[in-house]
């Protein structure tokens, strides 16, 4: 299987904090990948070097055998990289239709288009009601994004996020938050769309039974490094793996 | 969250409204006439002013630096070449590239800094026009320029001497840029400014340039600030280096301040209210600064949605009630 | 040669009050995240405290001085107490509406209480005279200015590095919330160090009495250059302010040595240089 993203010797440092170190990792399609680890470990600035919100101090990144280092985040969007955020990141003053509006216009390459109206674009209304109908958000599309529920507002965080049709898309603590009710809704999604569509997910998560029952691979981050990748039963082997977490309970009791 | 949707009685309401303004002439006097071109220059100015607070979240502080080289750019070329059209042209071209330079200049920063440079690049522009003489004439500004005629070479020549016919230019040209200002903020181009204003990081993801979309939003509030200027100088007959000064700036911030951020008519509104205001102020006192410096302390802290969003909230809502409209969806 | 090192120092006592009102700009950024337009009208309401108490009134002018402080310390007093601490919550762009409002009610003010007209204040006498630098007479004034400016410079380095205070002022500055859970009293701190900016820029204004005239719109003027400052040296940048109002204060002086007219300009040029080459300042970032 060809690697989609690759990196070389990937670091970041705040001040004297090394958040992540020289990090080699890969990803490929079809695998759907969850990444773990403590706090503090890494994950979230690993996915903002990767997605360009953070500038990198060293190393180099590569998507589809390009190198992607120096490319700006809308940059990499458009080569087929997306992105949901641990914080929630919508249009919050735009209704649900108009937020998918957005990432569909820009896939269309419309969204320059300033002297036709929003509404003679047919395709874009099809493809927007398209994909809040898959979620389940078409009968709130008139809602003002900003006034929807919690797990709602994630559903459309999602939305927004496959909307761009990415290759790669990083979902980023999707289910943080959620009632289990919302929860089993969000996992179902990403289940159908990871295999209805040509989307790969890389999934950063806490909650390990979202992680053993969707993934097909972990990585285990701990100190801005990987310790452990590789089936969800050889990661629960892994003795590691089972130090790093074992450590971390055993601080939390002394503490 | 800005209402693009036609409601039939607004639409109603606005039809009346430019029946009225055409047959005004006939209804009133001169001062009257005099006051709606102002009031629709600023509608413009503020118009182009809050496409880049209300829809893309960027506030200036210098528009007034364009409003002037808007006036300043067609009053030079009409004290050469005495014909109207390529004055306006020439006003807005002018502002439209300092916009673009300076723009370039400006939107790649957070907003805060954003604003302090719009500050201070406007007042660049007047300390330009206050000491550059042998250019803008210095602190006493272009005087004698003339209210040309509208000419199109073979087709129509038109005077403009007499204000009711200099009216009818200002008006229609205005109503054109509204309506043109209009379908931009109804467009993917206005969608996609509203979605920069919601979440510059998130609409990144979605493959878009935040940057270049802002240079291209600050340019139109730009040429729009240019148009406003350029109807100046034929109206005045002279140019003079305050119109580029901060407290010019303050005008369409306060007309959107007063008429609404957060709906396309708001900045109308409000141009409208401002002139009433300012007219009925001065007759007291002439210290109308600090009353509008009030208006502005209150509106900001008590509300931020200005004069259209009671409008919207109550008064729409009850004719609803009262006359049974149903929304169109 | 020595007319440019004599121009130097002309530059270098501008950039002293230029100076004060950009770290007063600064440290309210820094610590309150607001950027207050208005800072330029405590500036000129300094000037006119000055004016008032000791050209018109005949005051002591060290007491002037310090009673122009505390007036206008009163005035930021009643800005962030009634004003500024209820929209803190909303988006910065109210945060600078309103700071911009009271641009125009400052303004306005001044040309109420004190009339239109500009007025040369005195020059207190023990600073009357000029002695001999690089053969020209440099105004004994000027170096109480430029000594005041440093003065004022070190104090503050000391006050943040070495106090109780600054050092909550500095943890503030980073981390508000970690600030308020280890209990410092938020609202309080605001207040305080909001109107020991307001007296920072009084200051600049109250020591520029003698020297410059004392008019409404001195306090737009000089809020244009103090963003520029800030632009150049980096905004919530303590260094960055001294080194950008030097820049400023001495091209200033250069300007209206070599280029006459366009000295003004000079500055928007250079600050735009800046802005290609080091968008977040000199410092910043």
């Amino acid at each position: 299987m060809s690697k989609l993203l690759r990196t070389e010797n990937l670091s970041k440092a705040f001040g004297h904090f090394t958040a992540v170190d020289s990090v080699n990792i890969h990803f490929t399609a079809d695998a759907l990948t969850s990444i773990i680890g403590p706090n503090g470990a890494g994950k979230t600035t690993l996915i903002n070097l990767l997605t360009g919100s953070l500038p990198m101090d060293s190393g180099r990144i590569f998507f589809k055998g390009e190198e992607i280092t120096k490319i700006p985040t809308n940059e990499r969007v458009k080569r087929g990289i997306g992105r949901s955020f641990q914080i929630m990141n919508i249009f919050p003053m735009l209704t649900v239709f108009q937020n998918i509006q957005i990432p569909v216009l820009s896939f269309l390459n419309k969204s320059l288009k300033f002297f036709s109206r929003l509404d003679a674009h047919g395709e874009v209304i099809n493809e927007v009601e398209r994909i809040s109908k898959e979620v389940g958000l078409w009968n709130k599309r008139e809602l003002l994004a900003g006034e929807l529920s919690h797990g709602d507002q994630r559903l459309l965080e999602m939305s927004i996020a496959i909307a761009s049709q990415p290759e790669l898309c990083f979902l980023d603590e999707p289910t943080s938050g959620m009632n289990p009710g919302e929860r089993v809704k969000i996992l179902e999604n990403i289940r159908r769309l990871s295999k209805e569509r040509r989307t790969t997910f890389i999934i950063v998560e806490h909650d390990m039974d979202v992680v053993f029952s969707l993934s097909d691979r972990i990585v285990v981050m701990h100190r801005g490094r990987v310790i452990a990748d590789g089936r969800p039963d050889e990661i629960r082997e892994n003795q590691n793996v089972k130090e790093v977490y074992l450590g971390e309970e055993l601080e939390e009791e002394i503490i | 969250m800005i209402k693009h949707k036609g409601f039939s009685i607004t639409t109603l309401l606005l039809l009346a409204l430019i029946v009225f303004l055409f047959f005004l002439p006939q209804l009133a006097g001169k001062y009257v006439m005099y006051m709606t071109m102002h009031i629709l220059i600023l509608s413009v100015f503020s118009l182009g002013f809050n496409l880049l607070l209300g829809y893309t979240g960027l506030l200036s502080f210098g528009q007034a630096g364009f409003y002037a080289c808007g006036a300043y750019g067609c009053a030079k070329l009409l004290l050469v070449i005495p014909s109207l059209l390529p004055g306006i042209i020439c006003g807005i071209l002018f502002a439209g590239v300092f916009a673009l330079i300076l723009g370039f200049l400006c939107i790649r920063h957070t907003r805060i800094y954003f604003a302090m440079l719009t500050l201070c690049f406007g007042m660049m522009i007047y300390s330009l026009a206050w000491k550059w003489r042998s250019m803008t004439g210095g602190d006493d500004g272009l005087i004698g320029i003339p209210r040309a005629p509208l000419e199109i070479p073979g087709i129509l020549s038109i005077d403009m001497s007499s204000m009711g016919n200099y009216y009818y230019f200002v008006l229609v040209v205005c109503l054109l840029a509204i309506g043109l200002l209009y379908r931009i903020v109804n467009s993917p181009f206005g969608l996609t400014l509203q979605g920069i204003r919601d979440s510059e990081s998130r609409i990144a993801f979605t493959g878009i340039s935040v940057k270049n979309y802002r240079l291209i939003a600050f340019t139109i509030a730009g040429l729009y600030a240019g148009l406003a200027g350029a109807l100046l100088p034929p109206l005045e007959n002279t140019v003079t280096p305050p119109l580029a000064h901060w407290t010019h700036s303050a005008e369409p911030v306060m007309a959107t301040l007063l008429g609404g951020i957060h709906t396309f008519s708001g900045p109308i509104v409000g141009a409208f209210l401002f002139y009433v205001i300012k007219d009925i102020i001065v007759r007291f006192t002439e210290y109308w600064l600090i009353w509008l410096g009030a208006i502005v302390l209150a509106l900001v802290m008590g509300l931020p949605g200005g004069v259209v969003s009671i409008f919207e909230k109550r008064l729409i809502p009850w004719i609803r009630l009262r006359f049974g409209e149903r929304s169109p969806r | 040669m020595e007319t440019l090192a004599f121009q130097g120092l002309i530059g270098l006592s501008l950039a002293m009050y230029l100076w004060l009102i950009a770290a007063g700009l600064t440290i309210v950024f820094g610590v309150l995240g607001i950027l207050n337009f208005a800072h330029g009208s405590l500036f000129m309401l300094g000037a006119y405290f000055a004016f008032t108490f000791y050209g018109l009134l005949g005051i002591n002018f060290w007491l002037s001085m310090l009673l122009s402080l505390l007036g206008a310390a009163l005035v930021g007093l009643i800005m962030e107490r009634f004003f500024l601490r209820y929209i803190y919550h909303l988006d910065v762009a109210y945060q600078l509406l309103l700071t911009f409002g009271f641009i125009l009610i400052f303004d306005d003010a001044v040309k109420m209480i004190w009339g239109g007209v500009f007025m040369i204040p005195p020059m207190p006498d023990f600073f009357t005279g000029a002695i001999l630098i690089f053969g020209r007479p440099f105004p004994i004034y000027n170096l109480f200015i430029i000594s005041t400016g440093i003065g004022v410079a070190i104090g503050l380095w000391l006050i943040l590095e070495r106090t109780w205070w600054g050092r909550i002022i500095r943890a503030s500055a980073s981390d508000r919330e970690m600030a308020s859970a280890i209990g410092v009293n938020i609202p309080i701190l605001f207040t305080t160090v909001f109107m020991f900016g307001a007296a920072l820029a009084a200051l600049g204004g109250a020591l520029s009495t003698p020297v410059r005239v004392v008019a409404p719109g001195i306090g737009g003027a000089i809020i244009i250059q103090a963003f520029v400052v800030t632009v150049i040296g980096g905004l919530g940048n303590l260094k960055g302010a001294f080194v950008g109002a030097v820049i400023v204060g001495v091209l200033t002086a250069y300007g209206i040595l070599l280029f006459p007219i366009f000295e003004l300009f000079i500055i928007f040029v250079v600050m735009a240089a800046v802005l290609l080459l080091k968008p977040e300042g000199l410092f910043g970032g």
